[in-house]
């Protein structure tokens, strides 16, 4: 069987409108072969988390660039456990201080990309998180029935 | 040893690449008499302020009046924009700019929704009333100065007129301008339903008869094509933008009943400054052969009319995160395809652009490669100095063809009314975003230090940042909160409700009641909530807060 491609959703909380991270995120990511679901700009927590089921993704990745970082991965970060997405990998990047990455990370973050962000230290981390959590994630389980 | 040997000779040898405009027209090497073979002086070029206004919008150029320095700083409260203003005065600058707003304000939300309570002052200045335009003025003389509004609604200027009203200033003699495009503002930084093509149409023709009226000094509304460029669209498609949204509010100010001498002077468009300095001084250029035909030709204009206002502001998707100190250089040469463009006014982003808001640093060398431009490099002391070059007149009639075609290509699409609410333009927005980043990657465009010429991230030299103070943005939402309380409810509401007759009739022009309104310190937030109300739209747009009035 042949490997499915890995599902990265790709989501702007809040208020900010700008789109350059999101848009050059998307352009790699599907240049490495994942699949890219771009939900655009205000979404909300619910509204992410809720794509995320439908779309049974392996990947959330928000992107943030005017200071509200904190706040908003909170409320996803919550809504996740609720809806028991521990195994989707959970990215965050953007315009963030280096101070908050830890704080980032305490929240239930994997991890933090920073503006310097080389396109393959982002693709690697992610192709090595999905093999080290296999493919019998529970989330995914499902899928095995078609 | 052989290694470093073979670089150096690669250094050696290294020459041009990309043989392309930074919007991608092919160029030759060289540009000769043939290429511009037909091009008569007279019809195409003419004198800088003569039609069809190629050469300048003003006889003079520089040598009449120096362009508006526009710096835009944002600050997180009215205080610190306060000391900010008397700062730059004393740093030379000749015009203030109170912008931009934050982005609960770009939305119209007051700073204690609490959808905005996270975001209020973190990326401009967070505008809810006029205690907060009270703030940010205190101490400064409004009949010596030029303001700006970068990206502000109605409220803004409302809360402006009620200062100088309440301060006792000859509101006719204010100079100023609102650099805010209601269409564009809609479909760059609005979610969807925020706001119809026809409310923003409508907010148009208000300002341009109430400037008509009370303003003269001041150019009404602003056609605002930067924005969209930021996201990496071609400077024909930028222009074409800007000049459908300029006829657009043309439009809506001859619905007010207004001549066309009258409506013309009161449109500007603020385009980008980009970093293709001969690209962006050809984009000036048939922008106004254009501007200037369009008015004449469409609408029977008489060329005293025709002349087009342009606000420039410097690309800030220009500017990298790496290596920042580079974005100095890069500004430079911006400002200068934007002065060789002939541009009436100019905001040169702060070095800084990629980190935050401007620190006072950044702000100063912004003004300082203006005044430097100016004053020493000798690229202002004539007007239009780049008119005759084979290549600059082959560029501006190319700049000129591409121009019309991305309007033809819009309007048989619809429009550009309906481009905006439907979103289509929106979506073309990601490909061409997409398409240049795409070009980075495989190296066809080189950004340095991006790219190419990169250092190790532990080598990179970290600027200070701009941080804003949590606590005087709290305490400001405090303020905002028992102003609330504090006002003198029944006269508000009274106000309120002839606002929202005001707004419901679309024939009347609402900022009489307005001003008197803002004199009473309603909130941004709440005369939007009514504008929304008056056409058919929920008083909160997050459907979060009822309508506190009775109407």
């Amino acid at each position: 069987m042949a490997d499915k491609k890995i599902k990265v959703l790709i989501a702007k909380l809040g208020l900010d409108g700008h789109e350059v991270g999101p848009i050059k995120i998307s352009r790699w990511l599907t240049d490495a072969g994942m699949e890219v679901i771009y939900l655009g700009r205000y979404q909300t927590p619910e509204g992410v988390v809720n794509s995320a089921i439908q779309e049974n993704v392996d990947v959330i990745g928000l992107s943030f660039s005017s200071g509200e970082h904190l706040h908003y991965t909170r409320l996803v970060a919550d809504k996740m456990k609720e809806k028991k997405l521990g195994d989707v990998l959970f990215l965050v990047g953007g315009a963030i201080a280096k101070s908050d990455v830890p704080k980032l990370k305490a929240i239930g973050v994997d991890e933090v990309f920073l503006p310097l962000t080389e396109k393959d230290d982002l693709v690697n981390h992610i192709t090595q998180k999905i093999s080290q959590k296999g493919k019998t994630s529970p989330h995914r389980a499902s899928e095995k029935k078609h | 040893m052989a290694k470093e040997m073979k670089g150096l000779e690669e250094a050696f040898w290294e020459r041009i690449r990309r043989t392309k405009t930074w919007s991608g027209y092919p160029l030759k090497d060289i540009y000769g008499p043939q290429d511009i073979a037909g091009l008569d002086y007279d019809t195409d070029l003419s004198w800088p302020g003569k039609y069809p206004f190629t050469r300048g919008s003003y006889a003079q150029g520089y040598r009449g009046r120096l362009w508006s320095t526009r710096e835009c700083t944002g600050q997180e409260v009215p205080s610190l924009q306060n000391k900010r203003f008397c700062s730059q005065i004393e740093q030379g600058f000749n015009a203030l700019v109170l912008g931009p707003v934050d982005i609960p304000s770009y939305l119209n939300i007051d700073s204690d929704h609490p959808m905005a309570v996270e975001e209020a002052g973190r990326q401009g200045f967070p505008f809810d009333s006029l205690q907060d335009m009270e703030d940010a003025m205190e101490g400064l003389p409004l009949d010596k100065i030029s303001m700006c509004f970068e990206a502000c609604w109605g409220a803004v200027l409302a809360a402006y007129v009620a200062l100088a009203e309440k301060r006792g200033y000859e509101v006719s003699q204010l100079r100023g301008v609102m650099t805010t495009s209601p269409l564009e503002i809609m479909m760059c930084h609005m979610p969807k339903g925020w706001k119809t093509a026809e409310m923003a149409l409508r907010e148009a023709g208000d300002f341009i008869e109430f400037c008509h009226q009370r303003l003269p000094l001041w150019p009404a509304v602003h056609a605002a094509p930067n924005l969209w460029r930021e996201w990496s669209i071609s400077a024909a498609k930028e222009m074409a933008i800007g000049l459908l949204v300029a006829i657009e509010y043309v439009k809506a100010g001859l619905r007010k009943g207004l001549n066309i001498n009258d409506v013309a002077p009161r449109i500007a468009i603020s385009p980008s400054g980009n970093i293709d300095i001969f690209e962006e001084a050809a984009k000036f250029r048939a922008g106004r052969r254009l501007w200037a035909r369009i008015l004449k030709e469409e609408f029977g204009a008489p060329d005293s009319a025709c002349r087009a206002r342009f606000m420039c502001l410097t690309s800030g998707a220009r500017c990298t995160y790496a290596q920042p100190m580079n974005n100095i250089i890069r500004l430079s040469y911006m400002a200068l395809g934007a002065v060789l463009g002939g541009v009436q006014a100019l905001g040169v982003s702060g070095y800084d652009e990629a980190l935050g808001l401007p620190t006072e640093q950044a702000n100063m060398i912004s003004v300082r490669i203006q005044q430097i431009l100016a004053h020493e490099s000798g690229a202002a002391a004539v007007a239009d100095p780049l008119a005759g070059s084979y290549y600059v007149e082959w560029l501006t009639n190319l700049l000129e063809e591409e121009i019309k075609k991305e309007m033809e290509r819009i309007e048989s699409r619809g429009g550009i009314a309906r481009a905006v609410e439907d979103g289509w333009l929106e979506r073309e927005n990601f490909q061409d975003g997409d398409k240049y980043q795409a070009e980075i990657d495989s190296g066809e465009r080189i950004v340095v230090g991006v790219n190419a010429y990169t250092v190790p991230e532990e080598e990179e030299v970290h600027p200070p940042v701009y941080v804003v103070s949590e606590q005087e943005i709290r305490a400001k939402i405090a303020r905002l909160r028992e102003l609330k309380k504090n006002r003198d409810h029944e006269k508000l509401n009274q106000v309120m409700r002839r606002l929202y007759q005001a707004f419901r009739n679309k024939e009347q022009n609402p900022y009489p009641e307005w001003i008197e309104a803002m004199k009473l310190y309603a909130t941004m937030g709440e005369t939007f909530g009514l504008f929304r109300m008056a056409y058919g739209l929920s008083y909160d747009p997050f459907g979060m807060i009822e309508c506190p009035f009775a109407l």
